[in-house]
């Protein structure tokens, strides 16, 4: 503790050297930035004396009024989307015209290298991905991972199910922890924001697994509430060496979201109006049957109630083949956005201002599912004189998520569980005076149509991300700066689910679910997660080298209340729980405080072209066995920009990074629990399962990365090919345990895990002509995943059903997320045919993640009209498909349209054959977009003569899947989000596709 | 320069607050040691345990290899095909049961007996806590050998960071009878009734809060391990019938004659309360959980258990279906929840005795017991004394079948203690039959995360 106060105080010193600024003559330069090759200003661009802090910002207009010391000098004009330029100002000029080309390949954004400082795409030591908020909107996002979709290499990026809402997986650079946090740290302008996933009660109906919710409810991770029409631009920083900056949660990577900021000068106001459709991508080819086999059936198989064909078919008509996947998941619902933004600023720049407003319905591919946003976003800029700014961003959203009923369930309750078990000659759709009739295959009676139309399954998340910003320019002088920002920001939601199944289905008549029809299960969960950051920024520029110091304090609390209720045996019409006849409780909670120091250091020298950095971040948190022990993460490295060049090419930089970063132990897995056993009312305890280890402390990943970046061809080519390696030690485990000793599992710090990697960007401009341009981005990134050294005897993990059907195992030698499968069995008798013993053979059939992935985005555009496309390729990866194995056995001779073939997976199985683990290569047309940009004069037509712009779009997306695999998707998981486990396929929510047409106007 | 310091020191004091947390569930720490509360926290927990193991379908898994119960479920075909087709799958929710809830109840009964609320009894209290202690542990021994078979079980020693070995069958067989008897000297030297107040359950069909009545309890436990050890294929241990006998005669010695059924439903039984806050029902209940056609087609014309069975249906899976359940099994009668289930009634001591007395060559005796539960939960006409040990076996396995389906693996039990596989119910035409070789799946394998964490060395030690 005293020797990292003692570095922060050193740190400070260091940044107020005094008098290097000493005053300096200077004079006033005006100038106008415009795009090359025409006369339309660009707004916003930043004006720099190089050398100097001296500079400024371009008005609404493109026009800029800067102080320029006395004599010659080079002004550096840079603006996001343009290529940096720098020009010279002679000794006796006080005007500058500029021209910036369009930075098509990206090569001059800045790119984040610590809390409160950034550097040049093209000085920058890390393979930092930057998206902006053009690439992320191309097509209506549902949220923002799908669109970071194929856009970032070395993400894995994986749609949970179809269901409308989210629930998506991104993963950066493979697989770090076991059983601690997988996930990237989300921050959106300074605030980190929680990116938990909650259950909505589904299994209390479902009966998936234990208590009233569970894994198995088809969870949404909460990132999906983020607007994606307010991002400015998305970093995503991949490992350690660009995030050991963030301490105990830079060890997955960092996603660094920056909204919309306001600008001086005239009001904007961007109008966007959406209408589009969903539709279903793939279903199951189902066996159809002749009236004459049909009969045959029935009388061979007589379901519940009847004796054969006769009686059944006078109850039920033969309904010839009859697609129930078609009946349920053929809604081709309206879906809708309005979003509208206003962006300006006084004219001095002093005040600015960004708020937007939207409104979003997704429809489902049922009549009943959905998806509805509103979200409001203020985001405000006040400078106070010379020295004080303030910030303030606040953004209010309300979400409505209406998912279904999909995923694993051991009620008979999932349509698909239903649908695997009942011939296609009984109609669903069919009602007798009125009222759906009950399914006589399904042991549940459930009628699918009837489930769907009146069990309700909302999920309201009300939710505040709100920042406020106080920046104090200490000194600013020609020479130095000296800033601080204190930064508060919080994120706060309510998750209010609710699952109602009343009492008159034949669902809940049946007496599957619990004895007492109706169920409501309502969940509370409250989140509240916020941060506090001090910065200190000191820029010292001479002539040989600029320093760029940091420093800094953190401290983050994040709360989470997790309350369920469940009432069972409801008057019809009623759900409050208090009237139930069975009730039932679950609640959760955690809190977690943590508390870390930092300081950093760049140096920028050799004309710019070698940049060096060092930082160190300290840090302690609750959740670790000695709460006040604080842990140290380092980073350093370095970049060169060569100044020999190959021929073609513009410039060439190698770099290297090395970081650590930790990832912060689970809450309470330092604690050994009591496990609290309820009887007669009184209220037992024994030992938990768990034994903690209260000396716990975070896991360490250590990254070192290097590449280069070239661009090449005037700016035509860019690549960026980087390689990395991760060293994961003292890895958080719940080793197992004999279970024979009370225990199942141990927490230790222990064994080591490595992650080997290649990610490469291409970037080409192919053709580029006054009329046509054809842009294309190429990612490609690999990822390879061993456990190198484990303590503990290998030992089954992460989610799954049985290593019959394909399951997940720790085991030195092996990738953390390999597959294991039992494959056979050898059964042992004595000399008189005893049984003696049996045998299983344990096959290391794959891993779960792929081999490679690749993303190919491409834009064309001619004159006005552009077309986009992107297609995401991934190659490999196991899916474990007991979709299939819910068919094959379901309706005696499998309900597959391709008995044969079923039969034969389903014998290959009964024989202990991993017939259920597939691969799951796909290629995917994620994004097509065809746009027209309709000009100003037919906006000033249309709109009036206040209307700058009006486009029209036509978009799709997820329009087209290629794969071998036999599922419905091989991106889904019956479990969510989770390191290890999660391709499980378990009759999931169908994916679907998306229709828009989009209208944008700008005034 | 000192402004620019001291707001940064005063900001890191006022932000650098203690980093503690609360911890979300009780534990170790959090729980008052040794207090009256802590000491029926901790003996609740075990009872519930055990509750909840033999809710974690000890009552079912037997009547399935038995070919009595059959559960076709349409969205989990393994209830049949983990049965009939393939064995158990040591990672699966059938392979892989059976096994850690048990331990989970020894070890809570080691640290019960090592807490200061159990240390600061008087001797007496001490003694018929432990006993009571020890006679549960017992008895989850035995339900371990019941579904572990030949494949061994461990012995649970002191020390949790240590693996003990797993053991053979014989070799836990004769611990576990000693720990009965260690029981018994404790509740014989304890107190007349328990330190602790014990479920309802355990007042419905006799008070066995009573140390006299768990001294009844631990005899017949002792006398079901002695049978298992004398009818033990491998390892039959001469003693132990008559043993058996002992133990049992001391357990029944209230017999009434002629027998009641009050008699034959004596023991603790399992209650259970599915209102709210327990949420705790009965296990039994199931929309799949269904009897053989065999079983229904089997009973002895006159049989009034037959009334029990009733119309159900169920979809066909791995060709294998059934068409009629037990009552107690129905999931629309909401009253069921509640029903309690006997842990050990005196039927089954009964019936025990009966084995006893067939295997010391009684078979007398062995046909009064066994007439016992015939004439009384049958209905049916007493048998005349049998004049074969094969005779009496095949009656008493009749008993064993229609007495303790859905209740646990008695029957399963029997028929691999006189290797009656191929008895024609098992192996008729339309059953599955693996194979003269090996019938019947008759027991679990031992599961994987025990196989995992002994890198694969599972055999039994002595």
């Amino acid at each position: 503790m005293k020797s990292v106060t003692r570095l922060w105080i050193a740190a400070v010193l260091l940044a107020v050297i005094p008098s290097l600024g000493h005053a300096q003559q200077t004079r006033r330069v005006t100038g106008h930035v415009t795009v090359q090759g025409g006369t339309e200003p660009i707004p916003g661009a930043t004006v720099q004396v190089v050398g100097t802090t001296l500079g400024g910002i371009a008005d609404d207009n493109g026009n800029f009024n800067i102080s320029v010391p006395a004599g010659a000098h080079q002004l550096r004009i840079r603006r996001i989307g343009f290529a940096a330029k720098i020009v010279p100002v002679g000794a006796n000029d006080n005007s500058v015209n500029v021209s910036l080309a369009r930075d098509v390949l990206q090569l001059e954004t800045q790119v984040i290298t610590g809390q409160a400082t950034t550097v040049s795409r093209a000085n920058a030591a890390n393979a930092v991905t930057v998206v902006n908020t053009e690439q992320i909107n191309k097509v209506p996002q549902q949220n923002i991972e799908s669109a970071l979709q194929g856009k970032v290499p070395g993400a894995v990026i994986t749609s949970n199910s179809g269901a409308p809402g989210g629930g998506i997986q991104l993963q950066l650079r493979g697989t770090n922890t076991v059983n601690g946090n997988y996930q990237p740290l989300y921050v959106v302008d300074g605030v980190a924001v929680d990116n938990s996933a909650f259950g909505n009660g589904l299994n209390s109906i479902s009966g998936a697994g234990g208590a009233i919710s569970s894994t198995q409810d088809q969870q949404v991770n909460r990132i999906a509430d983020l607007n994606p029409e307010d991002i400015e631009s998305i970093e995503v920083l991949k490992g350690p060496s660009a995030g050991a900056i963030y301490g105990s949660r830079g060890a997955n990577g960092v996603v660094v979201i920056t909204t919309k900021r306001g600008r001086a000068g005239t009001p904007t106001l961007d109008i966007v109006q959406r209408f589009g459709t969903t539709a279903v991508s793939n279903t199951l080819a189902l066996r159809c049957f002749t009236q004459a086999q049909a009969t045959d059936y029935v009388n061979a198989n007589p379901p519940a109630g009847f004796k054969g064909a006769t009686d059944y078919f006078a109850a039920n008509p033969y309904a010839g083949c009859t697609d129930a996947q078609n009946q349920l998941y053929g809604n081709h619902g309206l879906s809708y956005e309005t979003a509208a933004s206003l962006r300006g600023g006084t004219g001095d720049g002093n005040t600015t201002y960004f708020t937007s407003a939207g409104v979003k319905h997704d429809a489902g591919i049922t009549s009943t599912d959905g998806y509805d946003k509103q979200n409001l976003r203020i985001n405000l800029t006040q400078q106070f004189g010379p020295k004080i700014n303030l910030r303030a961003n606040t953004e209010v959203l309300h979400t409505l998520t209406k998912r279904g009923i999909s995923g694993n369930d051991n009620n008979a309750i999932n349509p698909l569980d239903v649908i695997s078990g009942t011939p296609s000659f009984y109609d669903f759709s069919r009602k007798v005076n009125g009222v759906y009739t009950s399914d006589p295959w399904a042991v549940s009676g459930a009628n699918i149509l009837q489930d769907q139309e009146v069990i309700k399954t909302p999920e309201n998340v009300y939710r505040l991300i709100g920042s406020a910003q106080a920046g104090w320019s200490a000194i600013a002088s020609t020479r130095q700066t000296l800033d601080f920002s204190l930064l508060g920001g919080v994120d706060s939601y309510s998750d209010q689910a609710l699952i109602y199944s009343p009492p008159f289905t034949y669902l809940e008549q049946s007496g599957v679910i619990s004895p007492y029809p109706g169920t409501v299960a309502n969940g509370n969960t409250n989140v509240v997660s916020a941060n506090l950051n001090l910065n200190g920024t000191h820029k010292l520029i001479l002539s040989p080298f600029t320093a760029t110091t940091s420093f800094g304090l953190r401290q983050d609390r994040a709360q989470v209340d997790n309350v369920f209720n469940q009432g069972k045996g409801l008057f019809p019409g009623i759900t409050n729980i208090a009237t139930a006849t069975q009730t039932a409780v679950n609640q959760a909670q955690n809190d977690t405080k943590s508390f870390s120091y930092y300081a950093q250091e760049e140096i920028l020298t050799a004309n710019e072209r070698l940049l060096l950095t060092g930082a160190i971040n300290a840090e302690r948190s609750s959740t670790n066995g000695d709460a006040n022990k604080f842990y140290s993460y380092p980073k350093a490295s370095i970049s060169y920009k060569l100044p020999w060049l190959p021929p073609k090419t513009d410039n060439l930089k190698l770099r290297l990074a090395y970081g650590k970063a930790g990832n912060r132990v689970p809450t309470n897995f330092k604690y050994t629990f009591l496990t609290p056993l309820l009887e007669d009312g009184v209220n037992g305890l024994r030992q938990g399962a768990q034994i903690g280890l209260n000396t716990i402390k975070p896991e360490l990943t250590t990254e070192v990365e290097g590449g280069f970046d070239a661009t090449m061809f005037g700016g035509r080519a860019g690549l960026e090919v980087t390689q990395y390696q991760k060293k994961t030690t003292g890895m958080v485990l719940t080793a197992g345990l004999a279970p024979s000793t009370g225990f199942t599992t141990k927490v230790i710090n222990g064994g080591t895990m490595r992650n080997v990697g290649t990610e490469v960007g291409l970037n080409l401009v192919p053709i580029q002509t006054s009329i046509f341009t054809w842009t294309s981005n190429t990612t490609f990134s690999r990822n390879k995943n061993k456990v190198t050294s484990l303590p503990v005897p290998a030992f089954a993990t992460g989610s799954g059903f049985s290593e019959r059907f394909g399951s997940y195992k720790i085991q030195q030698g092996y990738s953390a997320t390999q597959v294991v499968v039992f494959s056979g069995f050898d059964s042992t008798f004595d000399a008189n045919g005893k049984y003696v013993s049996r045998a299983r053979h344990e096959l290391h059939i794959g891993d779960q993640n792929p081999d490679f992935q690749m993303g190919f985005s491409n834009d064309f555009t001619l004159g006005r009209l552009t077309l986009s496309s992107l297609l995401d390729w991934r190659k490999g990866g196991y899916v474990i498909n007991l979709t299939n194995n819910y068919f094959d056995f379901n309706v005696a001779g499998s309900n597959f349209a391709d008995t044969l073939a079923a039969q034969k997976r389903g014998n290959a199985f009964l024989a202990g054959q991993p017939v259920y683990a597939e691969h799951g290569s796909f290629a995917k047309l994620r994004e097509l977009t065809l746009s027209y940009d309709l000009g100003e004069s037919f906006a000033h037509r249309m709109l009036g003569n206040r209307a700058k712009d009006l486009r029209i779009e036509a978009s799709g997306h997820n329009l087209i899947t290629w794969t071998n695999y036999t599922g419905y998707d091989p991106e889904v998981s019956n479990f969510g989000n989770a390191p290890i486990g999660r391709t499980q396929d378990v009759t999931p929510y169908p994916p679907s596709r998306q229709f828009f047409l989009s209208l944008n106007a700008t005034f | 320069m000192k402004k620019y310091i001291a707001a940064a020191l005063t900001s890191t004091l006022v932000l650098a607050g203690a980093c503690q947390d609360n911890p979300a569930a009780p534990s170790r720490d959090n729980v008052v040691a040794g207090s009256q509360q802590t000491l029926q926290s901790l003996a609740t927990g075990i009872i519930a345990q055990d509750r909840a193991n033999y809710g974690g379908n000890y009552f079912l898994w037997g009547g399935i290899m038995a070919r009595d119960a059959i559960v076709p479920t349409a969205n989990e075909s393994r209830f049949v095909t983990e049965f009939y087709v393939t064995p158990p799958d040591p990672s699966d929710f059938i392979g892989g049961s059976q096994w850690t809830g048990y331990y989970q109840l020894l070890r809570a009964s080691q640290l019960l007996l090592k807490d200061k609320a159990f240390t600061s009894l008087s001797a007496a209290d001490q003694g018929a806590a432990r006993g009571f202690i020890r006679t549960l542990d017992a008895l989850s021994y035995i339900r371990l050998i019941d579904y572990r078979d030949q494949n061994g079980v461990v012995i649970q020693g002191p020390d949790a960071t240590v693996q003990d070995p797993i053991r053979t069958k014989a070799s836990v067989l004769a611990y576990t009878s000693a720990l009965l008897d260690s029981g018994l000297v404790d509740l014989k030297a304890g107190s007349s009734t328990l330190p602790f107040t014990l479920p309802s359950g355990y007042s419905l069909h006799g008070d066995y809060s009573q140390t006299a009545n768990l001294i009844l309890l631990n005899r017949g436990l002792k006398g079901r391990v002695e049978v298992m050890r004398a009818l033990d294929p491998v390892a039959p241990n001469a003693a132990s019938a008559a043993a058996a006998l002992t133990a049992l005669n001391i357990a029944l010695a209230g017999a009434p004659s002629p027998m009641t059924e009050a008699y034959l439903n004596t023991g603790p039984w399992y209650q259970y309360n599915p209102s709210s806050p327990e949420s705790a029902a009965n296990p039994q209940q199931g929309s799949s959980s269904l009897v053989t056609d065999n079983f229904v087609n089997s009973f002895m014309p006159g049989d009034i258990r037959a009334a029990n069975v009733i119309p159900a249906s169920a979809p066909t899976v791995a060709g294998f279906t059934a068409s009629h359940r037990l009552k107690l099994t129905d999931p629309n009668n909401a009253a069921l929840q509640s029903s309690p289930i006997p842990i050990v009634r005196n039927a089954e001591l009964i019936l025990l005795r009966a084995q006893a007395e067939i295997a010391t060559g009684d078979l007398a005796g062995a046909t009064n017991d066994i007439n016992a539960v015939h004439t009384v939960e049958g209905g049916l006409p007493a048998y005349s004394t049998f004049t074969t040990a094969s005779a009496a076996i095949n009656a008493l396995l009749y008993e064993l079948r229609y007495t303790f389906t859905y209740f646990g693996p008695q029957h399963i039990v029997a028929l691999r203690e006189y290797n009656m596989f191929n008895l024609a119910y098992v192996t008729q035409a339309g059953m599955p039959n693996k194979g003269a070789a090996d019938p019947l799946v008759s027991s679990l394998p031992i599961t994987r995360n025990e196989t995992n964490a002994r890198n694969g060395n599972i055999t039994p030690v002595p």
